[in-house]
């Protein structure tokens, strides 16, 4: 671990810091202050509403007139900047329970993850909103901005992360099209999964998603066990998403999974690209923060 | 192929236990809940055969493992034999000749003995040598002697050493002398090094196993000697005989041979003092028989040798005849003068005494009790008895004390013992040359009854342990003599000449069991009474067996019977009752040796089988006769074993001394270990057992840090692979 890394938090600690809030508020602090700006700024017309004025908002848009009548400094905000409306979908599905030597668990470091990411949206006045799937869609939080949101998104993730969905499988294309019933804005769509059922489908959604304007953000969420197969000895594997057992000695077949993972990561990330969606690969021993940084250096140079 | 270890060999059961791991582990394995459960079985369906294909391999190979482990280890070899003469044959040589002059040697060969045809088969063999090689002469036994310990080139010195050697017809161990043989070799700059061992190279003159020295060069056997069998009678027994009459003894003879064959009758033939005295023929059909003899042996005072000698015109000769010797008056005749005879028997001062000594010892009678008055003594003949006891008498007269000191002075045994009715002034004034010490009074701590004699009673508190008396109390459980309380005992003067020996003390420091040497006897002074009058000591366990030894001891029958000795040995004479400075033995060809004393033995070299005679001389004393301490030999019971080491045998031994061996017949036998070869395959099957079931993650490692040293930090590319 470098010496910048070691402000952030130890993903081995996640757990112990109690309530997805808390995690959130704990991974937000590692970040540089002021790195969130709104990218959107000036990009419309269309009056939408006013804002208190905080530190850090364009002097340019300070509505003069409303200082005059009630003493308050007032920022106009435009249609597009104030509602970015941002959808994170979570992949609570069996295999998102997997967790070795230590590291938290995926479902829980991408809820954190998640969390973090409401939190730095409302912050810069975006609305946040959540969607649960494993097999089907399941819990929604619509997108708001209201103050209260990353409350009720958090207690909702914490109703998650209690929850045991047993063996479920994952389907990321059923959240997908749901989404794209649902949303007729402009939107961001972010989503954290392990991507075990990557397949056509969803690449046509992903695709379907962007020509409507959506941009789409994926998180591409691993253990390291998952990519190095650290098991000794003749090992019986038991899936977490009802395929039955393997018994397998793990010493005679790395090499060709660790072949086959690989192939399929690879699958992924060069689908992604080709829907033009933003592809960001996460391993659980790897702190928040990082991934999260990335993503807003992301977003910045796409904005820029 | 042959095996030094064979019984190792049951170690190869242990390959079955791969194969029993092999099968359980297939029912056992680690559960894990994993996610990517799919690509997993996509990979093993890839894989399986590789699998399958490593797993057996690897069972193959730990078997191998354990199956070349246990073969390696019983040292396997390989005899070879040429009879080709290699390029150092004609270098100039040091050759040491090993002759064995074991008892096995005294088997006939020709006109001779074998011993006969090993001196002339070593003189033809240093004939032989050319005149630049170097020789030495080495005789095995029980000692290793060197008849010549140097190498020269004087050949004639060797033929003489050989040809003057007297066979001692002991046990034989050539190893040892092959050791003696590798030092005297050590010394020599010669190119070619030999060693000659001239034997009948019977299994008995080796140790097991058979070891040659490593590099001891060349070894050479020559067989002189090959006997087809052996008959020999290799043990005897004898006891009394009393349903045959007074004085007869039955002795049994076994008789064996070496090898199950055809029944043969043997004869046997019971020689007393040397001559014959009974003859049986008995049927040999199995390796064994017994041949039972009754013979009547009189009443000797001295024990009387025996043998016992079969008929075999084979095998070695000295086997043929085993020694015994008969104590045929074992019992100790014991004359009891009662000094307080009561008409109550638990009254009685010897009531006590007389039960101990009628007691069996070792399951047989070991005295002879006669008991009289003390106004009997004068009329008793002494000469009948081996000791007299004077049991709390009052007095002697002054021509008994003269009779009884003429009877201790012969080699007889008194012991006197105290009570209320002895006369310390009488016993000083007619005993005054037998008493150890004069006597001063009587001490009276308290009386038979009294209710404080726990208190006011002594205790026995010092014994000489190492006197024969007490040998009997050194053993565990002795200490129940420390036990007898004493309330009533004889006062006895301070002082005393050298002959005069303290033998138990009491806590105050009185004198209680006293010695004096007189002439071949003793006299033994008990200051305490026999009887419950002075001292609770016949109620107390040690009583019977102190009671015992001190009349073996006074009857001089405390050395017992002879024991097992053979030829080679050194026995051990104690002379520590007979205080003498020197000891004569006298073997049975007549020869009689000169013995020194010190600290009370002599040790005997034991040179003959038969019978072995004793006198023991004292400062300015003319040798007296001491029978007791006669004893025979007999000839080592393992050279009745004379088939010889077998071929296979003899090449491991060359095999590990890295030598060639030659027969007598002059065939090179060269043993080739195979075990360095095989030790060689297990670590190669061990590195390839290794390499092949090292997990694959290991090599990966190894390389990782190879290609980046062992400070290469985590991955930083998305996934960290």
């Amino acid at each position: 671990m470098t010496s910048a890394s070691l402000r952030y938090v130890d993903p081995r600690q996640l757990e112990a810091l109690g309530s997805t809030q808390l995690r959130a508020r704990s991974v937000i602090e590692g970040i540089v202050t002021g790195l969130h700006r709104n990218p959107h700024r000036g990009s419309s017309v269309e009056f939408a509403e006013y804002k208190e004025y905080r530190p850090g908002d364009d002097l340019r848009h300070i509505d003069w007139r409303a200082f005059g009548r009630v003493d308050r400094y007032y920022v106009k905000q435009f249609e597009d900047e104030t509602n970015l409306r941002a959808w994170l979908l979570l992949d609570v599905s069996g295999s998102m329970d997997f967790a070795w030597e230590g590291a938290p668990s995926k479902r829980l470091w991408s809820s954190t993850l998640l969390a973090s990411l409401a939190w730095l949206l409302l912050r810069q006045g975006d609305a946040p909103g959540l969607l649960v799937f494993d097999e089907r869609p399941g819990m929604v939080l619509p997108p708001s901005s209201r103050s209260t949101q990353l409350d009720d998104l958090c207690a909702a993730l914490d109703t998650v992360e209690t929850q045991r969905n047993g063996p479920r499988r994952t389907s990321v294309s059923a959240a997908l099209a749901r989404i794209a019933e649902q949303v007729r804005r402009r939107s961001l769509v972010v989503i954290a999964s392990d991507l075990l059922d990557a397949h056509e489908e969803m690449v046509t959604l992903m695709r379907l998603l962007r020509t409507r304007g959506l941009e789409v953000v994926v998180f591409h969420v691993l253990d390291r066990a998952e990519l190095t197969l650290p098991f000794e000895g003749l090992t019986l594997f038991e899936g977490l998403e009802g395929e039955g057992e393997v018994l397998a000695d793990p010493d005679a077949l790395r090499a060709e999974y660790q072949r086959q993972f690989g192939a399929q990561l690879e699958q992924v990330r060069q689908t992604c690209v080709a829907a033009d969606v933003e592809y960001f690969a996460c391993v659980t021993d790897q702190p928040i923060e990082e991934r999260l940084l990335d993503f807003v250096r992301a977003r910045q140079r796409r904005t820029r | 192929m042959s095996f030094g270890v064979p019984w190792l060999l049951a170690g190869m059961l242990l390959a079955a236990i791969p194969v029993i791991v092999h099968l359980v582990n297939r029912r056992r394995a680690v559960r894990v809940r994993f996610a990517p459960l799919e690509l997993l079985r996509r990979s093993q369906q890839q894989t399986a055969r590789h699998i399958k294909v490593k797993q057996r391999v690897l069972l193959a190979l730990r078997v191998a493992l354990l199956l070349l482990l246990p073969l390696a280890m019983s040292q396997p070899f390989w005899a070879q034999t040429t009879d080709f003469a290699t390029g150092s044959d004609r270098l100039p040589a040091a050759v040491v000749f090993v002759l064995d002059d074991s008892a096995s040697l005294s088997a006939p060969v020709g006109d001779g003995t074998a011993w006969s045809a090993a001196q002339a088969a070593a003189i033809d063999a240093i004939d032989d040598l050319r005149a630049w090689d170097q020789v030495a002469v080495v005789v095995a036994g029980a000692e290793v002697v060197a008849p010549l310990a140097t190498l020269t080139d004087q050949h004639s010195l060797a033929i003489d050493a050989v040809r003057e050697h007297v066979p001692r017809w002991g046990r034989s161990d050539l190893s040892a002398a092959l050791v003696v043989a590798q030092q005297i070799m050590a010394t020599s700059q010669q190119p070619v090094r030999r060693v000659v061992v001239v034997t009948d190279n019977a299994v008995s003159a080796w140790p097991t196993p058979a070891a040659a020295p490593l590099g001891l060069g060349e070894l050479t056997i020559l067989d002189v000697a090959d006997p087809a069998s052996n008959l020999a009678v290799t043990s005897l027994r004898w006891e009394e005989a009393p349903e045959a009459g007074v004085g007869a003894w039955r002795v049994e003879a076994s008789v064996a041979r070496e090898a199950a064959g055809d029944p043969v009758d043997v004869e046997a033939t019971l020689r007393v003092a040397g001559s014959p005295v009974a003859t049986q023929v008995a049927r040999l059909d199995d390796l064994q028989v017994t041949l039972s003899f009754t013979h009547t042996f009189g009443d000797s005072d001295t024990p009387v040798p025996f043998s016992v000698e079969v008929r075999d015109a084979i095998g070695p000769s000295l086997d043929n005849v085993r020694w015994g010797l008969v104590s045929p008056r074992a019992a100790s005749r014991v004359l009891l003068v009662n000094g307080d005879a009561r008409s109550v028997q638990y009254n009685d001062e010897l009531f006590f005494a007389q039960r101990a000594l009628e007691a069996p010892m070792g399951g047989r009678i070991a005295t002879q009790l006669s008991s009289i008055p003390p106004e009997a003594l004068a009329s008793t003949p002494l000469e009948g008895f081996d000791v007299v006891v004077l049991a709390n008498v009052a007095a002697v007269s002054a021509p008994d004390a003269t009779r009884l000191q003429a009877f201790v002075t012969a080699g007889g045994g008194l012991l006197i013992s105290g009570g209320d009715r002895v006369d310390p002034t009488g016993y000083n004034a007619t005993l005054a040359g037998l008493l150890p010490r004069p006597l001063r009074g009587v001490r009276t701590l308290g009386e038979y009854g009294d209710p404080d004699l726990a208190i006011r009673a002594t205790r026995v508190a010092d014994v000489d342990s190492r006197h024969p008396i007490f040998a009997v109390f050194a053993a565990p459980g002795g200490e129940t003599l420390q036990s007898a309380s004493v309330w009533s005992y004889l006062l006895i003067e301070p002082g005393g000449d050298g002959d005069v020996r303290t033998l138990a003390t009491l806590g105050d420091g009185a004198p209680v069991l006293l010695e004096r040497v007189l002439g071949s006897g003793a006299v033994v002074l008990l200051a305490t009474s026999l009887d419950l009058d002075w001292t609770d000591l016949p109620v107390r366990t040690a009583y019977l067996p102190l009671l015992h030894r001190i009349v073996e001891h006074l009857a001089r029958r405390s050395s017992g019977t002879a024991p097992h000795v053979e030829v080679g040995d050194v026995r051990e004479l104690d002379v520590a009752t007979w205080r003498a400075d020197r000891v004569w033995v006298e073997q049975t060809d007549g020869v009689r040796r000169t013995l020194l004393v010190e600290e009370d033995a002599v040790r005997v070299p034991v040179a003959l089988a038969g019978p072995h005679t004793v006198w023991i001389g004292r400062p300015g004393e003319e040798p007296a006769r001491a029978a007791l301490l006669d004893f025979v030999a007999n000839t080592p019971g393992v050279e009745s074993a004379v088939a010889g080491l077998g071929p296979d045998a003899v090449a491991r031994m060359a095999a590990e001394a890295r030598t060639g061996v030659v027969s007598a017949e002059g065939a090179r036998a060269a043993g080739q270990s195979l075990w360095p070869i095989l030790l060689f395959g297990v670590l190669i099957v061990l590195y390839i057992e290794t390499a092949v079931a090292a997990r694959r993650r290991v090599w990966e490692r190894i390389a990782q840090r190879m290609r980046r040293g062992p400070a290469a930090g985590a991955a930083t590319d998305g996934f960290g692979r």
